[in-house]
């Protein structure tokens, strides 16, 4: 299916250039999903807790939906902040399907504990690695708002405006809701009798 | 992935034949909350400039017959369903104005000053051409559900023992020196107005609605009259149900 001049095409280009071409050439959709296939996979297993086959079929779901609403992308936005919100939208739809709150399934990564035990460390008194032995326990039992929040900064490495597109909320609103989040880790910590 | 996932998406989309929707569907869906956004803005400010126009014409001046102080004057004679309204409309507007594509970026404190501010103004300027009142009169007219709130909120000047009645002139007697009134329980009134003031220029004909300053007579239903003036200002009488006057200034 794939051709040589099908990916001098596609190779290379911006993912907003993409866009373009995949609304006149199908097969360029192929990119696009080759490149954030693994990505988006990574971040429904993160923040939603469904188990592979689950995440993938939502997965799938989310791509179809980039295919129709292609026209609905503009450039004011990232185009990866617009990939990311169809899939938090689609997560969110599946919870609600399902009629369940999102199970554990965290498979947290270094990059992650990394990036979060250093912002916690900023704070004067928490233990990076202590934090790294437990996070994955603690993130289990936060909420899922304040959860995903923290995987979008800390492991999705996201910015405030990212984060901002992505959830649809106001900047100082998502910088509210990360400073929670934090606070809420530390307790779910105490909570769990681990002395911080 | 051990198999080809993106193949499988590619696949999917031609086997089943889908296809992006069109990029007008969007334009037109943005265009229509963008069309909603506005009209509430307008309509709220319509309301705004109903309840400047209801300001304008309240009796501030004889709020002490109604009430011992003056804020109970206001939330008595507040238009209850105009300011619902308006609010209703700022919710709207709000609701609107975030699912437009970046509404969201903005904070809710904002959003909430930019209506205000725009209702205020766009409402301030359709108070100045009479839109408030034109507004109010077609509703007093046209909605029956409208007549009898503003009926209700009319009988606030119903309160003998306070020296205020209200009611529609029945008959006019003796040059107008008395004066048969209809009050809100259709109870009829003999007004002596021999020593009666008028408002300003107003002139009292059979059907209109007016509030009667004075007191109680000796006799029963007398009421000796101070001022008369009518129940509602500045209304086109054909608007009202019993017809009421301009205020001919």
């Amino acid at each position: 299916m794939r051709n040589d001049s099908l990916t001098d095409l596609c190779f290379q280009k911006t993912d907003e250039e993409l866009v373009v071409l995949a609304l006149e050439n199908q097969d360029c959709f192929l990119y696009i999903v080759e490149r954030y296939e693994k990505k988006l996979l990574s971040y429904i297993l993160r923040i939603s807790g469904f188990s592979k086959e689950d995440a993938e079929d939502v997965l799938q779901e989310v791509f179809v939906k980039i295919y129709i609403n292609l026209n609905s992308f503009d450039d004011n936005l990232k185009f990866s902040s617009w990939v990311y919100r169809i899939t938090h939208n689609e997560v969110i739809n599946n919870y609600r399907k399902k009629k369940a709150r999102p199970q554990s399934a965290m498979n947290l990564d270094d990059e992650f504990l990394n990036n979060l035990a250093s912002d916690m460390r900023t704070d004067g008194h928490i233990d990076a690695h202590y934090i790294r032995e437990n996070v994955e326990k603690v993130m289990e039992k936060m909420e899922p708002k304040y959860r995903e929040v923290l995987v979008l900064r800390f492991w999705e490495d996201k910015d405030y405006s990212e984060i901002s597109d992505i959830l649809k909320k106001p900047m100082g609103t998502v910088a509210t809701l990360i400073s929670r989040a934090k606070k809420n880790f530390q307790q779910e910590f105490e909570k769990q009798d681990i002395n911080l | 992935m051990e198999k080809d996932f993106s193949q499988e998406i590619l696949e999917k989309i031609k086997t089943e034949q889908i296809k992006p929707k069109s990029r007008w569907l969007f334009v037109f869906k943005n265009s229509l909350v963008w069309l909603i956004f506005g009209a509430s803005i307008i309509l709220g400010a319509l309301s705004f400039s109903v309840i400047l126009h209801f300001w304008e014409i309240n009796d501030w001046d004889v709020s002490y017959r109604l009430s011992e102080n003056f804020l109970t004057f206001v939330i008595l004679t507040m238009p209850y369903f105009w300011l619902i309204c308006f609010l209703a409309f700022l919710g709207l507007a709000y609701l609107y104005l975030k699912n437009t594509k970046t509404g969201y970026r903005y904070e809710f404190a904002k959003i909430l000053v930019l209506s205000l501010a725009l209702s205020f103004v766009i409402g301030g300027l359709l108070y100045s051409i009479g839109a408030g009142r034109q507004t109010e009169s077609e509703f007093a007219a046209r909605a029956p559900f409208y007549k009898n709130i503003k009926n209700n909120q009319e009988e606030i000047w119903f309160q003998p023992e306070r020296g205020v009645i209200a009611g529609k002139v029945l008959t006019i007697l003796e040059n107008g020196e008395i004066l048969e009134l209809d009050d809100p329980h259709h109870v009829v009134w003999t007004v002596d107005a021999s020593d009666a003031e008028y408002f300003r220029e107003f002139i009292v004909k059979e059907g209109f609605m007016i509030k009667v300053f004075g007191k109680v007579g000796d006799e029963k239903n007398l009421f000796v009259a101070e001022e008369i003036r009518p129940l509602v200002r500045n209304e086109d009488p054909k608007f009202r149900v019993f017809s009421s006057v301009s205020e001919g200034k």
